[in-house]
């Protein structure tokens, strides 16, 4: 236990090291020894997460691979104890490290470690060098922190550092107002979401007295406890699921997702792929034991929305990076719904492998806009694939994987994503809301067609054909390091998703350790059966892993999965398919088929308002920002003219006329006025003074 | 040992004042500054000795007040002073003076060199902050309601002058409008105190809870009127809505290490006489009135907020910063929970560093270019780094980001009003509801604060260069010593709040909400 909790805090502490002698020595260390340091962390930091993977792997007596997670607590803040509580009077920090975590750990180490290398190229030149690696390494420790997360407190602090990282970076060249507005965009909607999670840490402490995953599991997991209400659990549920919908960039708090690809590219590699939307389903897949059905409901809306949304306006995206954020938006909302369906198996598989490809698409994107002279827009693209060939190569592994061609990571998880869907939604269907639930199968299905749409276009509008606008063109290609970092990511989007690769087991193992764990305690958190109708999404979840409340239905689970998946098979194949087909077709010749449908009349407004992000930001602008501007200037208005009412009283006594006169004669500062404070004041005092003698008899 | 135990206190209070003297009698302005550096330094010390477990014994650091469940002050000191009123010299710590103590030293030190480079009649300047200081230490020690009050008082007036002589171009308007509140605070204190004395005959904090239990059960009607005068007196100070007035005006104009003081020193009195003597001395009519005050707090939080997004003058920005950050301790104070009053005690001291840091970056600014305008601000990354580096760093401690102190007593104070629902003496007559709702709107504070913070760290900061700042000083050797003081007791606080601070107070804590349960 020991050695693995040694091996982990080096793990976690080392980026942070990084970050403090980056900022401490950085400047003076210039401009490639700064990389060195940075990316020497980084790939250190890989290093020891794959020794406790295989630490992991081989694991002790009562943690390990297959075998149970590795708990630790610390108190740390006092705040007085309650009646369900397991500690005296502390709230906890917790870590707990199960395969999951040790996988993502790695995941999220080889990633940045890729775009440590990735930015020692791209960022050459810039005014900032060594601040940029410091910012990467103090998100590397972010991310870490939270993965090894297992109480609530622990996951906000490490959410709000990870917001400050997002924040640094998405600014980093604050010189740009664009850069600047989406910065504080991505910040304050991101403490949307944390006003959720404060707000249901705040009632799970209140009836707790913890947050500490564990017990939560424990206690509010199980409905016989009757700790909190099922309505309260619901709108804990959904509370908590409001700071992952911000993380994760689901509707309605996606819209700073598009705008966070102001920052340099490699940042958003690390945004978009493993660290901060991630953190929003990872959140998901750990308080998932105490969701309750009608939270998941919920959380299945908003994922198929997210979907169609993503999907749709990445479909009429004119900016090659914002176009690859939306399709973020989409597969993360595969994700949100594979949680909201019960399998979190499947939404912490796809995680892995999108964080693999989205990594890849975004680095390529780098080398793009990098060659381009930081040009975005589509239409200045096409016929790069000459002079980007390890560009075009690893763009197109990259976008096949997402779009979910067969033999490719992405294919598999989605693939088990949408059969666990499928028997979700074949078993809603006998359920009174079924017609209703269908919807949650055919809309991943949509997202499966215009998935490999959108991306066909973007590999064609960018590589294909013949370039636009060679104005833009500039010298620099593709450089050793970049080429180099771009094969490494498609090596491993080739190979994540295969059954023989750990991957895959260590998600799937990480449910038995946690039951192992919570065996202990004689309660599966896994297993929680629901005072109010049975959710379909147990029995999902239950039919992979095991068979325990499946004599509450008629049909047996297995089946339904089984069918499920092959359903699924079929259709994501069919899809796919057409996806290419439609996307080969339409976009062959560049933009010229677009622009003849563009101008049908009904076609035309729909594109626009796809283009405009379907305006949430237009909206958000006017009903969020604009109004609270609105407020604070009647604030600011108020309280410097109105509210000063000890000025105000006195002045009027002292005999000065009407209201604008007395705010002058205030401002002015006329002795009367004050002298006739001193007067009311001490009548006023007197007064009470006298009341309260006759008062006291 | 024992030798420290009989007169540390007194010499705490005393020995500034000591130096005041000394200050004013020297000649020259460099022996000034020098002595009053060396005052300031030595109480540090002193008040360091404190933190010896032989001297305070922490794990028994029981609030005062509170014979009866066991708790007592230590180190008191009990001298005869006005005996045909019974007022006495009586002065005693417990966790919850004791971090206000030692913040307070340290930011005298902090103004002390803050103050290095102020020319006008530097001999009155130092020795009237010196005597602040003791004025200052006096009313966190002070064990005597009387002894209190006069202390306050003492500190008013001397902030007054020390904003009236020295301070911006229209000082005169700031300090009458700063004496004029606290002078309304003061005249409804006194009525509290005369009120109590009428009836008990005693300024004994130590006695006095138990003595108007009776009596406020008694005559509810009495109690309530002097437990509202004692509110005005100390949210005043805070300040609250809708007292909070004179806060940006004081400000504005008062120099840099007096405005350190005012948002480090002088608003925790009013945070600490909440927990000292309106609490305590009337924890009943608290739980009738606790609704209204979480009103007040969760309305500054919010109202001070949105007003400091409509700022357009640097200084005056963190004042209405402070208005919503004070909100906060109000809220916990009022919550009555160990989680709210910790976190309210806490969060007094977070403010009081973070704020104090946010101000002498302000002064900083002032100095290079002579305004704060914020709109005619920006760029200043390229030219001053550092300043950059640690101005970011407290604006993030006032947005709350984890790592930095705030975040303690924010995530305590809102904890605790959540956790009022299920615990502690509100939860009895009130449903949870309210607290969470409560709860949620204090939250919405969080998400305003991080709004308009990230846009004044843009638009201070950041940004491209403007011809004016494109040449300016960075931070000199003592301007670098006082911020990086600042900063990494913000990260220290913020990184380990229980070893740092909370294990000396909890105790008192405790003991403080057992006794406002009742």
């Amino acid at each position: 236990m020991m050695t693995l909790l040694i091996l982990l805090s080096i793990t976690l502490l080392l980026p942070l090291v990084a970050f403090v002698l980056l900022q401490w020595i950085g400047p003076r260390l210039g401009e490639p020894l700064a990389a060195y340091v940075g990316t020497g962390a980084a790939m250190l930091t890989f290093g020891m997460a794959i020794v406790t993977m295989i630490a992991w792997i081989y694991g002790g007596s009562s943690w390990g691979f297959h075998t149970g997670p590795l708990v630790k607590t610390i108190g740390w803040l006092p705040i007085g104890t309650f009646a369900g509580q397991r500690n005296d009077g502390f709230l906890d920090l917790a870590f707990y490290v199960d395969s999951v975590a040790v996988a993502l750990i790695t995941m999220v180490a080889f990633v940045s470690a890729i775009v440590h290398l990735f930015s020692i190229a791209y960022m050459r030149g810039d005014s900032r060098y060594p601040q940029f690696f410091a910012y990467l390494s103090l998100f590397i420790f972010a991310m870490i922190g939270l993965l090894l997360s297992a109480s609530l407190v622990q996951v906000l602090i490490a959410w709000e550092l990870v917001d400050l990282c997002s924040y640094l970076l998405i600014g980093f060249w604050h010189e740009k107002a664009e850069s600047r507005s989406a910065a504080i965009k991505a910040f304050v909607t991101n403490r949307v979401g944390d006003v959720g999670l404060i707000a249901g840490v705040g009632i799970i402490v209140a009836h707790v007295g913890n947050t500490t995953l564990p017990d939560l599991w424990l206690t509010l997991g199980d409905p016989t406890q009757q700790i909190m209400s099922p309505t309260m659990l619901t709108i804990v549920g959904v509370l908590l699921f409001g700071g992952a919908m911000a993380k994760s960039a689901q509707f309605p708090l996606h819209a700073w997702l598009s705008d966070a690809v102001a920052g340099p590219t490699p940042v958003c590699a690390m945004i978009h792929a493993s660290t901060t939307v991630t953190a929003g389903v990872f959140l998901l897949a750990r308080v998932f034991p105490i969701l309750t059905p009608d939270a998941r409901l919920f959380i299945v809306v908003i994922g198929s929305v997210s979907i169609a949304i993503g999907s749709l306006c990445a479909l009429a995206e004119r900016d090659l990076k914002k176009a690859l954020a939306l399709s973020t938006m989409a597969q993360l909302g595969y994700m949100v719904l594979a949680i909201g369906v019960g399998s979190w198996i499947g939404a912490m598989f796809h995680l892995l492998t999108h964080a693999f490809f989205k990594a890849l698409l975004f680095l390529g994107a780098g080398t793009v806009v990098h060659a381009m002279g930081h040009e975005t827009r589509l239409e200045k693209y096409g016929g790069l694939y000459r002079r980007l060939p390890v560009t075009a190569v690893t763009f197109a592994i990259g976008g096949l994987a997402m779009s979910g061609a067969p033999f490719l990571s992405g294919f598999y998880s989605r693939e088990l994503i949408l059969g666990h869907v499928s028997a979700w939604a074949s078993l809603a269907s006998e359920s009174d809301r079924g017609a209703l639930l269908q919807l949650a199968l055919w809309v991943p299905v949509l997202g499966a067609y215009l998935t490999p749409l959108y991306m066909t276009r973007l590999w064609m509008l960018t590589f294909a054909g013949r370039t636009r606008d060679r104005s833009r063109l500039r010298r620099a290609g593709e450089s050793g390091i970049m080429s180099f970092s771009l094969v490494a990511l498609s090596g491993m989007t080739i190979v994540v998703g295969y059954a023989w690769f750990p991957i895959q087991s260590m998600v799937e193992e990480s449910a038995t350790e946690a039951r192992a764990y919570t065996e202990m305690a004689r309660i599966d958190p896994l297993n929680a059966t629901w005072p109010t109708l049975a959710s379909p999404a147990e029995i999902v979840f239950d039919a992979t892993e095991g068979v325990e409340v499946r004599q509450n239905f008629r049909t047996p689970m297995e089946t339904r999965v089984a069918e499920g998946m092959e359903r699924a098979h079929r259709l994501t194949w069919l899809a796919w398919l057409l996806g290419v087909a439609t996307g080969v077709l339409v976009y062959a010749r560049g933009f010229e088929v677009t622009e003849r449908l563009g101008r049908l009349p009904v076609i035309g407004p729909i594109r626009l308002w796809l283009r405009g992000g379907m305006f949430f930001d237009d909206l958000y602008g006017l009903l969020f920002v604009g109004s609270t501007m609105v407020l604070s200037g009647i604030c600011t208005a108020i309280d410097r003219s109105l509210f000063d009412p000890i000025i105000h009283a006195t002045a009027w006594i002292a005999g000065a006329p009407g209201g604008g006169v007395v705010v002058g004669a205030a401002q002015a500062g006329r002795v009367r006025v004050y002298i006739g404070a001193v007067v009311v004041a001490l009548t006023l005092g007197a007064g009470a003074l006298i009341l309260i003698l006759i008062q006291n008899g | 040992m024992e030798l420290i135990r009989q007169h540390l206190l007194n010499v705490l209070i005393f020995l500034p004042a000591v130096g005041a003297i000394v200050v004013a009698l020297v000649h020259g302005r460099k022996a000034a500054r020098r002595s009053a550096l060396v005052t300031s330094c030595v109480t540090l010390a002193l008040s360091l000795l404190l933190l010896i477990p032989g001297v305070f014994d922490w794990t028994r650091a029981g609030g005062y007040a509170y014979a009866q469940s066991g708790g007592v002050v230590q180190l008191v000191r009990r001298l005869p002073w006005l005996l045909s009123i019974n007022a006495q010299y009586l002065v005693g710590l417990d966790g919850i003076s004791l971090p206000l103590v030692i913040l307070s030293t340290l930011l005298f030190v902090l103004a002390v060199l803050a103050s290095w480079r102020i020319e006008k009649w530097v001999g009155g300047y130092f020795a009237l902050l010196l005597s602040l200081e003791s004025a200052v230490l006096g009313a966190f020690l002070s064990l005597d309601l009387l002894l209190f009050f006069v202390f306050i008082e003492l500190a008013l007036l001397l902030l007054y002058l020390l904003i009236g002589i020295w301070g911006g171009t229209r000082r005169g308007h700031a300090a009458l409008k700063f004496f004029l509140y606290m002078f309304v605070g003061s005249v409804a204190m006194l009525v509290a105190l005369v009120a109590i004395y009428l009836r008990t005959r005693s300024f004994d904090l130590i006695a006095l809870p138990d003595l108007l239990h009776a009596v406020a059960l008694a005559h509810p009607a009495w109690a309530m009127t002097v437990f509202v005068l004692l509110l005005v007196g100390f949210l005043v100070k805070l300040p609250s809505l809708p007292l909070h007035a004179w806060l940006a005006d004081a400000h504005a104009e008062a120099p840099a290490p007096v405005s350190m003081i005012l948002s480090g020193v002088l608003l925790n009195l009013g945070g600490y006489g909440l927990l000292r003597v309106a609490l305590p001395l009337f924890p009943m009519q608290a739980q009738q009135l606790w609704f209204v005050l979480a009103i007040i707090a969760v309305a500054s939080i919010l109202l001070g907020a949105l007003c400091a997004m409509g700022q357009t003058d640097f200084k005056r920005l963190i004042a209405y910063s402070s208005v919503s950050q004070m909100g906060f301790v109000l809220l916990g104070a009022t919550m009555m929970t160990t989680a709210g009053v910790g976190g309210a005690l806490f969060m007094m001291g977070a403010h009081g560093l973070g704020s104090a840091g946010l101000f002498f970056v302000a002064g900083v600014i002032q100095d290079r270019l002579r305004h704060r305008e914020i709109d005619r601000l920006g760029g200043l990354a390229t030219s001053m780094p550092q300043c950059t580096r640690l101005g970011s760093l407290f604006i993030f401690a006032g947005l709350g980001l984890p790592g930095l102190c705030n975040f303690v007593g924010q995530i305590m104070v809102l904890l605790g009003t959540f956790a009022a629902a299920h615990s502690g003496p509100l939860s009895v007559a009130n449903g949870p509801i309210c607290f969470y709702v409560l709860g949620v709107f204090a939250t919405l504070g969080f998400l305003l604060t991080a709004g308009y913070m990230l846009w004044t760290l843009q638009r201070v900061f950041l940004g491209p260069v403007r011809p004016e700042t494109e040449s300016l000083a960075d931070l000199d050797s003592i301007e670098s010593l006082v911020l990086w003081t600042l900063a990494s007791l913000v990260m220290a606080l913020g990184i380990s709040p229980w070893a740092l601070s909370l294990i000396f107070s909890e105790t008192s804590v405790a003991a403080l909400v057992k006794a406002l349960a009742g």
